[in-house]
């Protein structure tokens, strides 16, 4: 094994500017690898959201965007009226998507004393509005767009100030949030709502709260009651092709891998067939020499993963701080993780290694004096 | 002709290896040919601009699509300040989940042909006179749901019987019509509507607020907004695309290289028999040209395959592959430049060697 190893470095030094060639183009590979793998992820880390919440949410059924939906009084009465002993505490939600600057993003609107309790923000900075002209933000969109304590926005033509940076669970860390009745004020003087989140008394299943509501003569037909952690994951169902197309096209971006090598081992072997007639002429088997030449390749394979990874890392660690970007008010955030590394690797080794076998099945087949007349 | 000759004799020679080097520039190629299909799939779908009219809508918001909503006051005020049209339409996405999801419009029987163009695929349009629960669905969505005329389609747990199908060349083609009073009733959105449609030129302009948050935008700003929030994608995409036709260069040059450096007892005679540098460059370029004719057809292949097997839907937004001509052309222009990049390499490594060097090797 050591001697294979010492033949091939000493071979790749041997060729470095051909070695150098094949190395660069692999590498190109396997980085655009990474970054479509990383582009992937980002859309299914959505896909997996796994918070789970105790939270209810009461919706208008039949529509996919909440901002459409309207929650009718009677609605809010039954669920008031299992008050305090099923449900602890009912709030109702305003939701839109508006564009605040240059990108779109989900704006709440939602009783001041229920953020923390029903939707569990941390303030992580500056502090709650105080005034009709204050919003808060979440650390995701906050970071996207470089907004601070003290940054104005401007929401439906009106300017605001952020007051404070939160940090939530689920996908409301991307949105802007302001107290419901700064909205009125400002946009809805009808006071109506969109949606209304329920929390289930202490001691009390969740599930029967919702069946419970579900069944309301008030809601049935008209409302759907979901879980709040099963609506996020329905709705970002949508990410879904564009993550099975990420991953798709990933997967044809490493098939250049295999052609890559075989190439490269081809020409090598044809380049080569002298030597290696006159290493099987004084003894070496052709399995010994087939195994110099798959370990040479292979580790060609393995430096164009190194520098790949490296370059593909320093793309994501520019493009996070550089531009991030958002989609529909979600951010993507490009992550090259260990799992992605790993099973990577695993793939640049494998398809090296398909791609030198199958290029050199032929030298199994071939006697000395064939290599050394093709040469 | 000679070094022509020698040089696709030289790529049958090595044709297994040849096939390989094609569909390793195919793969670059694919992508590029797909990303472009895709592109222009969004462009042609999205982009809206109908500059006869102008939005009234929430400000911000994507009103075309969804999550507009304005009391029928704002059309009152509208009337009031005398603009001639005020042409109130719902727009909303509806469905249990996003894979069944339509975008649903409602429209005024009465005056929505004076906004949208249209033609009729199958049956007729929805009519003044026609009665509730009917609806006319663009050619996307009868396509995708298998509908015809006399078909139901269900929306929001109503059955509604299609009347026509309309083919309009954009986004249009994934909604379902119906009159604006159903979809009033529908929603339980009383009088409110999502947007008020007005002519261009008029009272007010694009860019005007009103109060309450409400702004006046050009027609197809809901589509251009939607195109802006997709493009870091498209953008990254071709970056990547871009870098693995570097790579498909770099494998190009790598492989001419060495196929010439193996030819190079051939080539230095041809050189001492008075061929130029010229020809040693259109030897190379034969084969960098040969392999890329191949790789293109792989990719065009595949291209298509990809794009009609696959689209991207997205509550019921759908992109799909449109391979039009501009598509066909930039690939093209791909191939070209990563022919050339590969061979330039080599040909300028040739060119330098004179003719005792490459003699001398032997």
């Amino acid at each position: 094994m050591l001697l294979a190893l010492r033949f091939s470095f000493r071979n790749m030094l041997h060729d470095r500017s051909r070695t150098l060639l094949s190395i660069t183009g692999l590498s190109v590979v396997i980085a655009s690898y990474f970054i479509l793998s990383a582009l992937a992820g980002a859309f299914s880390s959505y896909l997996n959201i796994t918070t789970v919440s105790r939270n209810l949410i009461v919706i208008q059924n039949d529509l996919i965007d909440p901002s459409d939906a309207t929650l009718e009084p009677q609605v809010i009465q039954a669920a008031q009226e299992l008050i305090p002993g099923t449900i602890s505490r009912i709030s109702p939600i305003v939701f839109r998507h508006t564009r605040v600057g240059e990108n779109v993003v989900q704006l709440r609107a939602v009783a001041e004393q229920d953020w923390e309790p029903v939707f569990h923000l941390v303030l992580l900075k500056g502090a709650w509005p105080t005034n009709d002209n204050e919003v808060v933000v979440g650390e995701g969109i906050s970071l996207a767009n470089a907004w601070e304590v003290g940054s104005v926005v401007q929401v439906f033509g009106c300017n605001f100030r952020v007051s404070g940076i939160f940090r939530s669970p689920g996908t409301a860390f991307a949105s802007v949030w302001m107290p419901i009745h700064t909205f009125w004020s400002l946009f809805d003087t009808q006071h109506g709502y969109q949606a209304m989140f329920v929390q289930a008394a202490v001691g009390v299943d969740p599930e029967t709260v919702r069946s419970r509501l579900q069944n309301d003569p008030r809601l049935a037909n008209s409302y759907a009651v979901y879980f709040e952690d099963n609506y996020t994951h329905r709705n970002i169902q949508a990410l879904k092709d564009f993550s099975s197309m990420m991953t798709i096209v990933s997967g044809i971006a490493l098939l250049g891998i295999i052609f890559g090598i075989f190439n490269a081992t081809t020409l090598s072997t044809i380049e080569r067939s002298r030597e290696l007639g006159i290493m099987l002429g004084i003894g070496f088997s052709h399995r010994t020499v087939r195994r110099f030449i798959l370990i040479q390749f292979t580790l060609q394979g393995l430096l164009a993963y190194g520098v790949g990874m490296a370059a593909a890392w320093l793309y994501v660690v520019s493009q996070q701080a550089l531009a991030p970007f958002f989609i529909l008010g979600l951010p993507f955030s490009l992550k090259i993780t260990p799992g992605m590394a790993a099973s990577s690797l695993a793939w640049v080794v494998g398809l090296a290694f398909l791609g030198a076998w199958l290029s050199t099945r032929r030298l199994f087949n071939l006697r000395v004096v064939e290599l050394l007349s093709d040469s | 002709m000679t070094t022509l000759r020698l040089g696709l004799r030289e790529l049958l020679n090595h044709a297994r290896l040849t096939l390989v080097m094609a569909l390793a520039v195919g793969v670059p190629l694919m992508s590029y040919f797909t990303l472009g299909a895709y592109h222009a799939g969004l462009l042609s779908r999205y982009s809206d601009a109908y500059g006869d009219f102008l939005v009234v809508q929430l400000s911000g918001s994507l009103g075309e699509f969804y999550g507009s909503r304005l009391p029928a006051q704002v059309g009152d005020e509208l009337r009031a300040a005398r603009v001639s049209l005020v042409i109130p339409e719902i727009h909303t996405i509806v469905g249990t989940t996003t894979a069944n999801a339509i975008l649903l419009r409602g429209i005024p029987l009465e005056s929505y042909t004076q906004v949208e163009e249209y033609k009729m695929a199958a049956g007729r349009p929805l009519l003044p006179e026609d009665p509730p629960r009917l609806a006319m669905i663009g050619a996307r969505l009868a396509e995708t749901r298998g509908l015809v005329p006399g078909d139901f389609i269900q929306i929001r747990g109503r059955d509604f019987q299609v009347v026509g199908i309309f083919d309009v060349g954009t986004y249009a083609g994934n909604e379902a019509w119906i009159s604006l009073e159903d979809a009033q009733t529908l929603l339980g959105w009383g009088t409110d509507v999502s947007v008020y449609m007005i002519p261009n030129g008029e009272i007010y302009k694009e860019g005007d607020s009103l109060p309450g948050g409400i702004s006046v935008v050009r027609k197809g700003a809901s589509s251009a907004a939607l195109i802006d929030e997709w493009e870091p994608v498209f953008r990254l995409l071709s970056l990547v695309v871009g870098a693995l036709g570097l790579a498909a260069a770099v494998a190009l040059a790598s492989i001419l290289w060495r196929l010439a450096w193996l030819q190079r007892r051939e080539l230095a005679i041809l050189r001492s028999l008075g061929f130029g540098k010229r020809s040693l460059a259109a030897y190379l370029l034969t084969q960098g040209s040969g392999i890329m004719s191949l790789g293109f057809l792989f990719a065009g292949l595949g291209a298509l395959s990809l794009g009609n097997l696959t689209a991207i839907r997205t509550a019921g937004i759908s992109i799909q592959a449109v391979f039009d001509v501009q598509v066909i052309l930039a690939s093209l222009a791909f191939a070209v430049c990563i022919t050339l990049a590969g061979t330039s390499v080599p040909v300028w490594w040739l060119n330098r060697l004179n003719l005792s060097t490459l003699l001398r090797s032997e």
